[in-house]
C-alpha cells in the first residue's frame, strides 16, 4: 500500500526548492546579446534560431544532488532569466520613488525576487546596449496614441507586448514516436522538395533551415546533460546515486532525438521538449499535454516487465513537479500585481474521452494524482477532465484532494468542453481530444493548435461608467469613450442595455486593433522558430506560429468584471426604471460622490437589487446577454494572423487593477475597489449557498458559446466540506455542475481563520497553496490585495 | 390537501448538508410546543412572523423609527432597540430599512412557491442522495401543510426528510413518515425530568410516538435519532445508557449526535427573547457517547466527523 509520504530525496528537494528565494540570473541575457552581436545579418528566422542555439550551447549544464528528472533554465534553483528582446529596459529604470527597478525588485509586495550582487553591474551594463531594441520599445513607438491613452485610463489592456503570441502543447505522445530527428529530417525534406526558388518560397526555405538549427541545438544539449551526467558518475563514491546518473547519462543521450525506450527515457524526453519552450522565450502557459494518455503505455509496459515500481513512477512524477515549479519569470511590478504569484500557468491533464469516445484514464492519471497529493507544489496545475465514464476511484481520489484543502486538481467537463472545441470550429475527433493552452481555453487537440496569447482585457464595469457620462471619464473629466447618449436619453433599460453593449463593442475593437499591431511587429521581429517547429502545420506550411502556421490559429480575448456590470445593470433596471426610486441622474450623482452622504442608498442597492450568483433568473440573465454579446460579436473577427478572436470569461487577478480605475458603482460597490472576479459572483454577494451559486454559473449562462472558455472559482469552509459525507457533497456538486454545460471549476477549502493567520505570520504557512485563476499560487507569496479577494471569495458553510 | 393552503415557513435553506443525507433543501415551518432552553432555532417556536433584528447590520439611520406609529423603537446605550412590549408586528420598520438590520421571521407561502425553491436542486439531490427535509419548529404544528408539500415533493420525485421532535399528533406522523424516505427524530433528554424542566413538557407522547413509528418495520428503518448533547443537561452516563436501552429494545439503529452550540443566543436578541447559556460536552465525552451507541451495534455519528 502506498504511505501517502514524500521520501527522503523528494522531501529534500522539496525544501531546496521552497526555501530558495527566487532570483534573476544574468546569463541568459548575457548569452543571448553575445549571440545577437555574433548573428546579426541572418535572415530573421536562422538568427532567431541560432541564439537559442548558441543560448544552449553555452548555457551551464547543471544536474541537481538527488535529481532524476535533469534540464533546468539557470544554475540556481527558481531563477529567472531575462529576454531582453522582448522585455527588460524597465529593469534599468527608475521607479516613482526613484529606486531601479532591479534594485526594488527585492522590496516589492508581490513577487519579490533576489538580484545578485556580482551579476547587478553586468545586468546594468548589458540592458543597456538593448535600450531601443526590444518588442516592447518598439510596440510602445508604434501603438497609436488613443490605445495608450485608453491604456492608461484603465479601460483596456493590450496583451503580448512583453512575451510572445503562443502557447504550445505538442502532441507529446506523436514526439515520441518519432523522436526529435525526425522533425530535422522533415525539414530537410521540404528543403529538398522545393526546387524552385522564389521571393515567396525563400522565407519557407529559411524557416526550415532554422528548425534544423533549433532542433539539432537540442539534441547537442541533451547530449551535454550526457556528458555532465557521465562525469558526475566517474567522481561518485555512493553507489546507488551513481547508477541513477549512469542512467541519466544513458537517457539524455537518447532522448529527444530518439523516441524513448521506457518510462524514464519518456519523462526525460517529455521534459526537455517542454521545458526548452521556456528557455526558447519567455513564453508561458506551454502544457504538458493529456499527461496519463502519454505516459500511460510506458508505465504500464514497465510495470509489467518489473522495471519500475509504482513507488518509483511516483517519485519521477514528484521531480517532475518540482522541475515545473523552478521555472520563474521576473515582470514588472504592475504586471506581478495582475497575475501574482509567480505564474506559468503550466497545465498537466489528466483523463477525459479519446478521439473515440471512450474514457483514457489509466495507472497513470491516479499516480499523477497521488504525487500531486504528496509533494503539494503550485505548478504544473493538474486539470482533471470528468466525463460520466470518469471511473470512480480516480473521482474520490481527487475529492479528496480537495477536501484536504490542496486545491488541487481543478475539474474540467468533457460535455462542455468537446462541445466548445466543435463550435470553434474542430471536428468532433479533434474536440474529444481537446487540451487546455492557457489555463482555461478549450482547443482542438492533436498538437496542431496555436492558442490563446491574450490580445487583451476590456474592464467592463467602467463601460457602464463610461456610458453613465455619455464616454467621459469621469476621474480625468476627459472624453475617453465614443458619445452612447446624454442621461435624459435612457427612457428605457433597454436604452442603457443599448448603450453599454456599444461602449463594449467600440472597447474590443481598439483591444483588437492594439494586438494587431502588437502580432505584426512579432512576426517580422521575433517568430519563435522551437516551437513553430513542434506544432503541427508549421512545417508543412514552412512558417512560424506568428505568421498563422499552425493548424488552427486562435487569439484569447478578456474581461474583467462580469458580475460587477451584471448587478450594476440589475441595480439600474431596479432602481431606476422598475421601481422608480429615483432618477438615473440622482443615482449617478450618488456614484460621482461615492456614495459620500448616500450610505443609505448604497446599502439599497446592495440589499434590494438581486444579485448575480444567487440563481436569479432576473440578474443572471443580465450577465449571460452581456457574455453572449461579448463572444458573439468579437468572435466574428480574425486577428493579424488569420487566427480567430475567442472569448475567455476569466480575467486572473486584473479585477483588483481595473478596479482601482472605476468610480463607485451601482451594485453599491465603493470606487477604486476590486471588481468581481472571474466569471464568478461579486465577492460575498452570492448568499444562497454553491448550489445556487452554481445554477448560475453554468446552466443560466451559455458557457459553450465562449470559445475560450469560463473561468470559476469556488471556497468551502472546510467544516463544509467535512469527512465521509463532504467527499459526496465535493463530487456531486462538481457532476451538476458539469452536467449543467460548465466547463471548469476549482476549489479552495481552507478557512478565513488559516487565511488570517497566514496573513500575519507567512512563514509558519508556507505551504498553503490556493487556486487563484487558472493557476495555483503559495498564499503568503501574493500580495495583500490579492490575499484579500480570496479571502473575501465567499466560503461556503453547510 | 388543497395547493392553496399557506404555511408559515421561517425559511428555506439550500445546499442544507447538516439535516439528512446527501445535499438538501431545508423548508422550515414555524410552531413548536416544546421550549427547549438551548433551541437554536427559536425564531421558529411562535406560530406567527415575527419581527428579527440585527444590531450588527445596523447603521443607525432612524429611519425605523420614524415609521413606528407605536414608538417602539427606541434609541438607548446599544443603539437602536426594540420595545416588544408596544411592537405589534406591522413590520413596516422592515419596509424601510435598507441595511436588513431589520427582516421578517415567517413568511405565509402555498405548497407552489416552496416547490419553486425545492426543485432549483434537483440534480443535486439526485447525484448525492440528497432531497429536501422538512424542520422546523414542530412540523406537526402544520402537519396537514407538512403533509401537502410531502405530496408535492414526491409528485417531483424528491424524496423527502421529516425532521421532527415527536411532539404532536401521533397518528399525522405515522401517515406522513411511511412517505418519506428518512424520519430525523430528536431526543432531547429521555429522562422524564429532564425533558420537563428543560423542554417544558413532559416527554411520554414523544416517547409513544416513537415507539408507534419504530413498531412498523419499514419506518424504523427510515429512522435517524437526532441527539442535541449539551453538558449536565443530557450528556450525563445515566441519560445516555438510560436512551441507548430504548434504542436498543426498539430496534432503533442509526444515531446523529449533535454538539450544543451557540447560534441560537444571537437569534435570541434578534426576537427579544431570553437566551440560556450552556456548554457543550467535551470532544472526548462526545465520541465516548458515541461508542456507546457503536458498541451496541448502531451506526452513530457525530455531526460533521466520521462515522463510528
Amino acid at each position: 500500500m502506498m504511505n501517502h509520504v514524500l521520501n527522503f530525496r523528494i522531501e529534500k528537494m522539496k525544501k531546496r526548492l521552497l526555501e530558495t528565494k527566487p532570483s534573476v540570473s544574468s546569463e541568459r541575457l548575457r548569452l543571448a546579446t553575445e549571440a545577437y552581436q555574433k548573428y546579426a545579418g541572418e535572415a530573421i528566422p536562422l538568427f532567431r534560431a541560432h541564439v537559442f542555439a548558441y543560448v544552449l550551447d553555452h548555457m551551464t549544464v547543471v544536474i541537481r544532488e538527488g535529481e532524476l528528472l535533469v534540464g533546468s533554465c539557470n544554475k540556481r534553483v527558481r531563477s529567472a532569466s531575462i529576454f531582453p528582446e522582448y522585455t527588460g529596459q524597465w529593469l534599468a529604470e527608475r521607479n516613482a520613488d526613484g529606486v531601479l527597478n532591479l534594485d526594488h525588485l527585492c522590496e516589492r509586495s508581490t513577487d519579490p525576487m533576489v538580484v545578485f550582487p556580482e551579476e547587478r553591474e553586468e545586468i546594468l551594463e548589458t540592458l543597456a546596449w538593448w535600450k531601443g531594441r526590444s518588442l516592447e520599445e518598439y510596440i510602445e513607438e508604434n501603438m497609436p496614441e488613443d490605445i495608450q491613452e485608453a491604456r492608461k485610463a484603465g479601460i483596456i489592456a493590450v496583451g503580448c507586448r512583453s512575451l510572445p503570441s503562443g502557447k504550445t502543447v505538442p502532441d507529446y505522445a506523436l514526439m515520441m514516436q518519432r523522436g526529435l530527428k525526425a522533425y530535422i529530417q522533415m525539414c530537410r525534406d521540404k528543403i529538398a522538395e522545393t526546387t524552385e526558388r522564389t521571393v515567396l518560397v525563400q522565407p519557407k526555405i529559411d524557416f526550415w533551415m532554422a528548425g534544423i538549427v533549433a532542433c539539432e541545438a537540442v539534441i547537442r544539449f541533451a547530449n551535454r546533460y550526457a556528458d555532465e551526467a557521465e562525469r558526475m558518475a566517474s567522481e561518485e563514491d555512493d553507489e546507488q546515486r551513481r547508477k541513477e546518473l549512469q542512467e541519466i547519462a544513458e537517457s539524455c543521450r537518447r532522448v529527444p532525438e530518439n523516441p524513448p525506450r521506457n518510462f524514464r527515457e519518456a519523462m526525460q524526453f517529455e521534459w526537455f521538449i517542454y521545458y526548452l519552450l521556456y528557455v526558447d522565450n519567455n513564453c508561458s502557459a506551454c502544457g504538458f499535454g493529456r499527461f496519463d494518455m502519454i505516459m500511460g503505455p510506458y508505465y504500464e509496459r514497465d510495470l509489467k516487465e518489473g522495471r519500475i515500481t509504482e513507488e518509483e513512477a511516483i517519485e519521477w512524477m514528484e521531480c517532475l513537479f518540482i522541475k515545473a515549479t523552478e521555472i520563474v519569470q521576473v515582470r514588472p511590478d504592475d504586471y506581478s500585481r495582475d497575475f501574482a504569484g509567480f505564474p506559468l500557468w503550466q497545465i498537466l491533464m489528466l483523463g477525459g474521452v479519446d478521439r473515440q469516445g471512450k474514457d483514457v484514464t489509466n495507472a497513470v492519471t491516479l499516480l499523477v494524482l497521488e504525487a500531486a497529493s504528496r509533494i503539494k507544489l503550485a505548478q504544473p496545475a493538474v486539470a482533471l477532465r470528468v466525463h460520466d465514464g470518469t471511473p470512480k476511484h480516480i473521482w474520490r481520489k481527487a475529492c479528496e484532494m480537495i477536501q484536504d484543502g490542496q486545491a488541487n486538481p481543478a475539474f474540467f467537463g468533457d460535455p462542455c468542453g468537446i462541445q466548445t472545441v466543435i463550435n470553434k470550429g474542430g471536428s468532433l475527433e479533434d474536440a474529444r481530444d481537446w487540451v487546455i493552452l492557457g489555463c482555461v481555453e478549450p482547443h482542438q487537440g492533436g498538437g496542431g493548435t496555436d492558442g490563446n496569447p491574450s490580445a487583451g482585457y476590456l474592464n467592463l464595469p467602467k463601460c457602464l461608467e463610461l456610458v453613465m457620462h455619455n464616454g467621459i471619464d469621469p476621474l480625468t473629466g476627459k472624453q475617453l469613450g465614443p458619445k452612447t447618449g446624454e442621461l435624459s436619453e435612457f427612457q428605457t433599460f433597454e436604452d442603457v442595455m443599448e448603450a453599454t453593449k456599444k461602449q463594449i463593442d467600440y472597447w474590443y475593437d481598439m483591444i483588437r486593433r492594439g494586438f494587431n499591431t502588437v502580432i505584426s511587429f512579432h512576426s517580422t521581429r521575433l517568430p519563435c522558430i522551437y516551437s513553430s517547429v513542434l506544432i503541427k502545420g508549421c512545417i508543412e506550411k514552412g512558417m512560424p506560429v506568428q505568421h498563422g502556421g499552425a493548424e488552427h490559429t486562435y487569439t484569447g480575448i478578456f474581461a474583467t468584471g462580469p458580475a460587477s456590470l451584471a448587478d450594476a445593470l440589475m441595480a439600474v433596471k431596479r432602481f431606476v426604471y422598475q421601481d422608480k426610486k429615483l432618477s438615473i441622474s440622482e443615482l449617478v450623482q450618488a456614484l460621482d460622490a461615492n456614495f459620500e452622504g448616500y450610505e443609505r442608498l448604497r446599502l439599497e442597492l446592495v440589499n434590494k437589487a438581486p444579485k448575480y450568483g444567487n440563481d436569479n433568473e432576473e440578474v443572471d440573465n443580465i450577465c449571460d446577454d452581456i457574455v453572449s454579446h461579448i463572444a458573439k460579436y468579437v468572435q466574428e473577427f480574425t486577428d493579424a494572423r488569420g487566427g480567430k478572436y475567442c472569448f475567455c470569461n476569466q480575467a486572473q487577478t486584473v479585477n483588483l487593477t481595473m478596479g482601482y480605475k472605476v468610480g463607485a458603482t451601482a451594485d453599491g460597490r465603493y470606487a477604486f475597489t476590486a471588481l468581481s472576479d472571474n466569471a464568478g459572483p461579486a465577492m460575498g454577494r452570492d448568499c444562497d449557498g454553491p448550489t445556487a451559486a452554481i445554477n448560475s454559473m453554468s446552466k443560466h449562462m451559455h458557457q459553450d458559446q465562449v470559445y475560450d472558455g469560463t473561468l470559476v472559482n469556488l471556497r468551502f469552509d472546510p467544516s463544509g466540506v467535512a469527512g465521509e459525507k463532504g467527499l459526496e457533497i465535493i463530487e456531486s456538486l462538481i457532476r451538476e455542475y458539469v452536467a449543467g454545460n460548465g466547463l471548469h471549476i476549482q476549489i479552495n477549502v481552507v478557512d478565513d481563520k488559516t487565511l488570517r493567520a497566514a496573513q500575519k505570520d507567512p512563514e509558519n504557512y508556507r505551504d498553503i497553496v490556493v487556486r487563484v485563476a487558472g493557476y495555483m499560487a503559495y498564499f503568503t507569496e501574493l500580495d495583500k490585495t490579492v490575499q484579500d479577494v480570496i479571502i473575501a471569495r465567499t466560503a461556503h458553510l453547510a | 390537501m388543497e395547493r392553496e393552503q399557506k404555511g408559515l415557513v421561517g425559511g428555506i435553506q439550500r445546499f442544507s448538508t447538516a439535516d439528512g443525507p446527501g445535499i438538501r433543501t431545508t423548508v422550515f415551518l414555524k410552531g413548536c410546543p416544546l421550549a427547549c432552553q438551548w433551541c437554536h432555532n427559536p425564531e421558529l417556536i411562535a406560530m406567527e412572523p415575527q419581527l428579527m433584528r440585527s444590531s450588527s447590520k445596523c447603521i443607525g439611520c432612524g429611519y425605523c423609527i420614524t415609521v413606528c406609529a407605536e414608538g417602539a423603537i427606541v434609541h438607548g446605550d446599544e443603539g437602536l432597540t426594540v420595545d416588544r412590549n408596544k411592537c405589534v408586528n406591522c413590520m413596516k420598520c422592515v419596509e424601510v430599512c435598507a441595511a436588513e438590520a431589520m427582516s421578517v421571521d415567517g413568511e405565509w407561502k402555498t405548497v407552489e412557491e416552496i416547490m419553486k425553491v425545492v426543485i432549483r436542486d434537483r440534480g443535486f439531490y439526485g447525484k448525492s442522495g440528497g432531497g429536501m427535509t422538512i424542520s422546523g419548529g414542530e412540523l406537526l404544528s402544520q402537519a396537514s401543510f407538512a403533509g401537502a408539500l410531502l405530496d408535492a415533493a414526491r409528485e417531483e420525485n424528491i424524496t423527502v426528510a421529516l425532521d421532527t421532535s415527536g411532539c404532536g399528533d401521533g397518528g399525522r406522523l405515522f401517515e406522513l413518515a411511511q412517505k418519506a424516505q428518512y424520519v430525523l427524530y430528536d431526543m432531547k433528554c429521555i429522562l422524564n425530568e429532564g425533558h420537563r424542566r428543560y423542554t417544558g413538557r413532559d416527554n411520554t407522547l414523544i416517547l409513544d410516538n416513537l415507539r408507534r413509528l419504530a413498531a412498523d418495520p419499514e419506518i424504523r428503518e427510515k429512522i435517524i435519532m437526532r441527539m442535541p448533547l449539551i453538558h449536565d443537561v443530557n450528556d450525563m452516563p445515566d441519560v445516555i445508557l438510560a436512551t441507548r436501552d430504548f434504542y436498543r429494545v426498539n430496534g432503533l439503529k442509526a444515531v446523529t449526535l449533535l454538539a450544543y452550540h451557540e447560534l441560537g443566543i444571537s437569534k435570541c436578541k434578534g426576537i427579544g427573547r431570553e437566551a440560556h447559556v450552556f456548554q457543550a460536552p467535551s470532544h472526548e465525552r462526545m465520541l465516548e457517547i458515541r461508542d456507546v451507541f457503536a458498541e451496541a451495534g448502531m451506526q452513530a455519528e457525530i455531526l460533521g466527523e466520521e462515522i463510528a
